[in-house]
C-alpha cells in the first residue's frame, strides 16, 4: 500500500493525543474524587 | 444510566462508525493513495480547535461582564481542548504533506497562520499558569481569549486570501469530493463533535472538583 507508513503514523498520533489526554483527566478526576472525600471525612471526624 | 457514561457510550460508537467510514467506505484517491485518508481526522480536528476556541471566545465575554467562574471554567477547559486538537493538526498535516508536497513544512499562510494561532493559545494557558489571583487570572486570560479569536477566520479564509498550496477541499461546489468521501467527511467531524463534548464533560467535572476541594481546604 503506497504510503501507507505516513498514513499509520498519522493516526498512531491522533490516538496517543486523545488516549494520553483522556487518561491525564480520568487520573485527575480520580484523583481530586480522592482527596476530596478524604478531606470530607477528616471534617466530619 | 448517567448522562455522562451515555454520552461517552455515543462517542465511543461515533468515533467506530468514523474509523470504518474513512478506512473501508471511502474510496480510495486515485493520485495520493492512502495517505489521502488522514483528511478526515486531520480536518475533523481543525473543525474541533476552531468550534473549540469559539466557545472560549463566546464565554469569555460571559466572564467579563457576570464575573462568573463557572465561564471562566467552560472557556479554559475549551482552550485546552482546542490546544489539543490544533496540536493533532499541527502534527498530521506534515505527516500528509511529506508525501505529497516532498516537504515536512513550508511557511504557507494556511499553515503558518494556524501555528499562530497554536501558539496563542499555549500562551493563554501560560498565562493562566502564572497568575495565582483568581480574579486576574479569569479577566486577563479572558481577555486573551477575545483578542486570540482573530485568528481562527484568518486561519479559515487565508486559502481565499492569499496564495497558498494547502488544498481547498470545501469550496464551493465540493472543491471536487466525491459523494462518498464527503459521507466519510462528515461522519468523522460528527464523530469529533462528540469527542469534544466528552473532553469538556470530563475537563469541566476536574475544574468543579478542584474548586470544591480549594474552597474546603481554604474554609477550614
Amino acid at each position: 500500500m503506497k504510503n501507507f507508513w505516513f498514513l499509520f503514523s498519522a493516526y498512531l498520533f491522533i490516538w496517543i493525543f486523545i488516549f494520553g489526554y483522556v487518561l491525564k483527566l480520568n487520573s485527575s478526576i480520580n484523583n481530586l474524587k480522592m482527596k476530596l472525600s478524604k478531606l470530607e471525612s477528616e471534617m466530619e471526624d | 444510566m448517567k448522562i455522562t457514561a451515555l454520552v461517552d457510550i455515543v462517542t465511543f460508537i461515533a468515533v467506530s462508525v468514523a474509523i470504518y467510514f474513512t478506512f473501508i467506505f471511502a474510496p480510495l484517491e486515485a493520485q495520493m493513495g492512502s495517505v489521502q485518508k488522514i483528511f478526515y481526522f486531520h480536518v475533523a480536528s481543525a473543525w474541533i480547535s476552531f468550534f473549540a476556541f469559539f466557545v472560549t471566545f463566546v464565554c469569555s465575554f460571559f466572564v467579563l461582564f457576570t464575573n462568573k467562574y463557572i465561564f471562566d471554567d467552560i472557556a479554559s477547559s475549551s482552550a485546552e481542548i482546542g490546544i489539543i486538537f490544533c496540536t493533532i493538526v499541527l502534527i498530521t498535516g506534515p505527516i500528509w504533506a511529506k508525501p505529497i508536497w516532498g516537504t515536512w513544512w513550508t511557511w504557507d499562510p494556511r499553515l503558518t497562520t494556524t501555528l499562530i494561532l497554536w501558539f496563542i493559545y499555549v500562551g493563554y494557558l501560560m498565562l493562566r499558569k502564572f497568575l495565582d489571583e483568581e480574579d486576574k487570572k479569569a479577566k486577563f486570560s479572558a481577555a486573551l481569549g477575545i483578542i486570540g479569536f482573530i485568528d481562527v477566520p484568518i486561519v479559515f479564509f487565508s486559502i481565499r486570501w492569499w496564495r497558498t498550496i494547502h488544498p481547498n477541499v470545501l469550496q464551493q461546489g465540493g472543491g471536487g469530493l466525491a459523494p462518498d468521501m464527503l459521507k466519510a467527511l462528515l461522519v468523522s467531524i460528527f464523530a469529533f463533535t462528540m469527542l469534544y463534548i466528552t473532553l469538556m464533560i470530563k475537563t469541566a467535572t476536574v475544574k468543579h472538583l478542584f474548586r470544591r476541594y480549594e474552597k474546603i481546604t481554604s474554609d477550614r
